[in-house]
């Protein structure tokens, strides 16, 4: 008795608050050699409070570090580390996509081949750390 | 309610006007891609002086002559090996879209704005793992800039955290070269493979 209503109150209370759906992860084949590759993922927060992408590792990687490449007004290309990380406010989806927001992979242990799967545990601030699977892929 | 009078000649002719004026209108809205001169997906240029020549070697070990592609065209672009995200992002998209056409007339160089740390081996290894048939260019630092001026090309190192190192920001347009050897459209970044093929296409025939 006391046990199902320990359940009812348990599933009662779930979702809302630090729920993100984090899907469509992958990357890029990383060209033989190269020393730095991109993960890109959708990261959604269904719930009201904002949360934010404080960091992520990986066991290929040296260094993990999250970057957003913005184009200037003269078609420059400038890429910046998200010192702070990377926003998802309440009722939003934070878009890491090839040309802006992107993981940083660098000092990558082996060439990244397409079918591959990368684990990356990523840090928020809110919601509990995660593992995800970044799928290794052409475009 | 009156009796129906017989249709006056122009009553006749009405209805097969308007047939005429649709059917009309239906054959031209087909043909009217086949009409249309194709638009491009960049800025176009109309120069009458070959592109400018660059004091490069490629990843084949040899002097970079642009002057030699006569009749093919030439897509360069200036980039650099550690960038994770815009310059695989760019190349993947052109590499695609050389496979689309299936042209051995396409000739896709990138030229390294890093040429410290981009040795001509990595430039190779990184190139040629978007295509086989890629090239990689490069140079001292004095001719890099010399080249990236020539086309109008802005780059330049900014410093970036320990694991990265410094970070190249750079112009992250594709230039193309028509088949007479003139540069003449330039492709910005975020345009498709499917565009960047229709417009290569456009410019072998």
């Amino acid at each position: 008795m006391l046990l199902a209503f320990i359940v009812v109150m348990v599933t009662a209370c779930g979702d809302v608050e630090g729920d993100l759906t984090i899907s469509d992860t992958w990357g890029r084949p990383s060209p033989a050699m190269a020393q730095a590759a991109a993960f890109y993922m959708q990261i959604s927060n269904p719930g009201s409070t904002s949360d934010t992408l404080v960091s992520a590792t990986s066991p290929v990687c040296d260094t993990v570090e999250l970057h957003e490449s913005v184009l200037n007004d003269s078609q420059v290309m400038m890429m910046s580390q998200l010192e702070d990380g990377i926003d998802i406010a309440g009722d939003s989806t934070a878009r890491l996509e090839p040309g802006g927001m992107h993981i940083m992979c660098i000092g990558l242990d082996h060439e990244l081949v397409p079918g591959e799967t990368i684990t990356v545990q990523l840090r928020f601030a809110v919601a509990e750390s995660r593992d995800i699977e970044v799928e290794i892929r052409e475009n | 309610m009156t009796d129906h009078e017989p249709a006056t000649p122009r009553q006749r002719l009405w209805p097969l006007a308007v047939t005429g004026v649709v059917a009309g209108a239906i054959v031209v809205a087909l043909l009217a891609p086949i009409l249309r001169p194709h638009v491009f997906h960049g800025a176009v240029l109309q120069s009458d002086s070959p592109a400018p020549p660059v004091n490069l070697t490629t990843t084949n070990g040899a002097n970079l002559d642009l002057s030699s592609y006569e009749g093919e065209v030439v897509v360069l672009y200036f980039g650099y090996t550690f960038c994770p995200d815009v310059c695989p992002t760019t190349l993947a998209d052109v590499a695609r879209a050389k496979r689309q056409l299936n042209s051995d007339e396409v000739n896709v160089i990138m030229i390294t704005v890093d040429p410290a740390r981009d040795t001509p081996e990595l430039l190779a290894n990184y190139v040629t793992s978007f295509d086989p048939s890629f090239l990689g260019a490069y140079g001292t630092d004095e001719v890099t800039a010399e080249a990236a001026a020539l086309y109008g090309v802005f780059y330049e190192a900014r410093e970036g955290s320990e694991a990265t190192g410094y970070l190249v920001d750079h112009t992250a347009t594709l230039m193309v070269i028509d088949t007479e050897g003139r540069l003449k459209l330039l492709l910005p970044f975020g345009v498709s493979a499917n565009e960047i093929a229709a417009d290569l296409e456009a410019l072998l025939n």
